[in-house]
């Protein structure tokens, strides 16, 4: 008989070998298995349907809001002549840009504001969310990308694999594959490899899909800003269901009852994608309790009852500024100052407040981190969580990258203020009319806000507990099985 | 070389082999009859190195399951009461699959060979397994066992389920292996094919193996009546 041993091969070589051959013909398997091309079909149209749905409801958006801020620019840029000061009344309003991967992950960018005015001596909260202006179907989720990677693919994964090994042990093949020479480790792991293959082949094939149709549908210069961050989201949700093949495949080989397997696979998919995220919010909050906006609005005024008033020149602290204004500049009175006091004074008012502001808010924003923690903790008995909040990271729709977007659109409104209590200072100024109201050029001297988004080692570093949870998952899912497997009954 | 040297499995307390000891030697096939739960299946398994032996060993070709079962697996081969492999795949690449598991790469000749020498219809060696009849899956086991060029082959009930014509084919090609000078250890209810494929037969009871027969001294009446007595 013409035969080719294959036993003087290096040892690791040979090894690889068998994997490869149990991988290859477990995916063979697979293929050929009835209804699953037509499975396979159902989920590239809905992949397709997430893919296109998601782009054009960003170049709608994108548009609609480039759009506006044009038309904002436009009246900023012709507003009327008007004193500084009271253009820091009128203020300007500014938009959130839509991050093209909220297509893969919408995260909270459905409830947070996308719009805030911008004005003087006050910081107001960004307004109309998406989810305020929809149905309230929008509370029951979505379909969207995320939908897809996070739960369609995982429970499909449990269905492909539940039977992967226990079905071997019930009709006798498995001892047929063990008495050739496989060992139940190397079993277990070929398998493994052969669904993550799979799996992550079509993680790839949709997420260069999803690649291509954002060169097409939105530009090349899209490109750069996003390819990081989805090579960063194809290891994340490869790791994920590397996690989830790895324990279905275990379980399969420990298990005994087919249909018994299969209810705890789906029980431990309910508990971890549906139950376990909203228990943890809600401990989160239970446990770190946020102020209501009347005890926010009640510190604030509190706390600024007893600093200066730029609009109060009774006030016992607006009165020490001026008068350390005057001493300053050796003079007697405001009108021999050579400058507008009362910009400055708008200007030291400003600080004040803004002191204060982010006093206030940062304790708000710890006590979101503290309630942020614990559920990304939880991610220790529930990896779905993890990978949930490291989605959205990435895809730069988390609450942190909310945070970032209120930060750099307050620092924009300090600066703008800041110039027009610095301009409202001078006594004269080529931009001011005889009545001090300033002209158009001013305002062109102005930029426009322009948000830059939070680059992705930020976003990195904001997940670093999310980070850390998912390795130990994969560090100790694997751990286990390389360990426990070969302590398995067979018979 | 198959030997079974005082072997003994208990599970909880309940004895399911009790000093078994039994050697099968080269061209020898050797029947083990007796009725469920008797320790046939539990011989076979301890002989795989799927169970650990309370006491007592198994020893192919010399070296001692328990201790070293991946070396002795390499020298078993092994046949199922039912051999379902993977319906998705056709009778050609469980064989090549199988085989392959086993360290041999062999040429789709090669691989036709074997099935045909396990009597498989050529027209059925590119058909997939999921649409065969029992006797034709157990062909394709045959073929898995030969080509694996094994020393030792264990049977668990190979004809339970079979008709007639499909036992008689299976006994030709266990007379055939042995006589290429396979140890072949079946375990079965089959008595009449007990006598016409072995060379020795063994019946147990509880674990123990009561009688050891040589097949030519013995009729198929006498043996069912011996059987009958025992059990």
């Amino acid at each position: 008989m013409p035969c080719k041993n294959s036993i003087s091969t290096p040892f690791k070589v040979k090894e690889l070998k068998f994997v490869i051959n149990i991988a290859w013909n477990e995916i063979i398997i697979l293929w050929r298995r009835k209804g699953f091309q037509w499975l396979l079909l159902v989920l590239m149209v809905f992949t397709g349907y997430a893919i296109v749905s998601g782009v054009s409801r960003y170049r709608e958006v994108h548009t609609q809001r480039e759009a506006l801020k044009d038309s904002l620019r436009e009246m900023f840029l012709h507003q009327d002549p008007k004193s500084p000061h009271m253009a820091g009344h009128y203020g300007h309003i500014v938009f959130k840009p839509y991050a093209i991967l909220q297509a893969i992950d919408q995260g909270v960018e459905s409830y947070t504001g996308t719009t805030i005015r911008l004005e003087a001596h006050r910081q107001n909260d960004a307004v109309f969310s998406p989810a305020s202006t929809q149905s309230s179907l929008i509370r029951f989720g979505e379909f969207s990308f995320s939908v897809l990677l996070q739960v369609v693919i995982p429970l499909l994964i449990i269905f492909i694999c539940y039977g992967s090994i226990v079905t071997d042990r019930k009709n006798g093949t498995l001892k047929i594959l063990l008495s050739q020479g496989a060992s139940l480790r190397k079993l277990v792991f070929s398998k493994i490899v052969a669904y993550h293959t799979f799996f992550t082949a079509f993680l790839v094939l949709i997420i260069a899909l999803f690649y291509l149709f954002i060169g097409i549908e939105i530009g090349h210069a899209a490109l750069p800003m996003v390819t990081g961050r989805l090579l960063l989201i194809i290891i994340l949700y490869s790791m994920y269901y590397g996690i989830v093949i790895a324990l279905t495949i275990y379980f399969s080989a420990i298990a005994n009852s087919i249909p018994g397997l299969l209810t705890s696979l789906l029980a431990i998919w309910f508990i971890w994608t549906i139950i376990l995220p909203k228990l943890t919010a809600s401990l989160g909050a239970v446990s770190y309790p946020l102020i209501t906006k009347a005890q926010f609005n009640q510190e604030l005024t509190s706390l600024k009852a007893n600093e200066l008033n730029g609009h109060d020149w009774k006030n016992e602290k607006t009165k020490a500024f001026i008068d350390s204004v005057l001493t300053a500049h050796r003079v007697d009175s405001i009108q021999k100052l050579p400058f507008r006091l009362k910009g400055l004074l708008m200007q030291a008012d400003e600080e004040v407040k803004n002191r204060i502001h982010d006093k206030v808010f940062s304790n708000i924003r710890d006590t979101i981190r503290l309630q942020n923690n614990v559920s990304s903790f939880s991610g220790i008995i529930n990896p779905f969580i993890v990978v949930k909040k490291l989605s959205m990271a990435l895809s730069s729709t988390d609450v942190y990258h909310h945070f970032h977007f209120l930060e750099e659109a307050e620092s924009y409104r300090r600066r703008l203020i800041k110039e027009l209590n610095d301009e409202d200072t001078h006594k004269h100024s080529e931009f001011k009319d005889e009545r001090g109201r300033v002209s158009a050029d001013f305002w062109a001297r102005i930029q426009d806000f322009e948000y830059r988004p939070a680059p992705l080692p930020w976003s990195l570093r904001n997940s670093k507990i999310e980070i850390a949870v998912l390795f130990l998952w994969l560090f100790i899912t694997f751990g286990i099985i390389y360990n426990r497997t070969p302590h398995i009954g067979i018979v | 070389m198959f030997q079974a040297i005082d072997l003994s499995k208990s599970y909880n307390g309940h004895q399911a082999l009790n000093n078994l000891t039994l050697e099968v030697n080269k061209g020898e096939v050797c029947c083990l009859l007796g009725q469920n739960g008797a320790g046939k299946t539990t011989t076979i398994n301890l002989s795989l190195g799927f169970l650990r032996p309370t006491s007592g060993k198994v020893l192919i070709n010399d070296i001692e399951v328990s201790k070293n079962s991946t070396a002795t697996r390499k020298m078993t081969a092994y046949i199922p009461e039912v051999v379902m492999l993977y319906s998705e795949l056709t009778a050609l690449e469980n064989l090549n699959y199988l085989s392959k598991l086993a360290g041999f790469s062999y040429s789709k000749e090669a691989l036709h060979a074997y099935l045909t020498e396990a009597n498989l219809q050529q027209e059925a060696h590119a058909k997939r397994v999921g649409t065969f009849s029992k006797g034709m899956r157990q062909k394709v086991g045959i073929a898995i066992a030969i080509s694996k060029q094994a020393d030792v082959i264990l049977m668990d009930e190979p004809t339970s389920g079979l008709d007639p014509s499909a036992t008689d084919e299976f006994s030709q090609i266990v007379k055939k292996l042995a006589e290429q000078g396979k140890s072949i250890l079946i375990a079965t209810h089959d008595i009449f094919n007990a006598v016409n494929v072995s060379t020795k037969i063994g019946i147990m009871k509880a674990g123990k193996l009561l009688h050891v027969v040589k097949s030519k001294d013995i009729t198929p009446d006498a043996l069912q009546k011996l059987y009958l007595d025992t059990i």
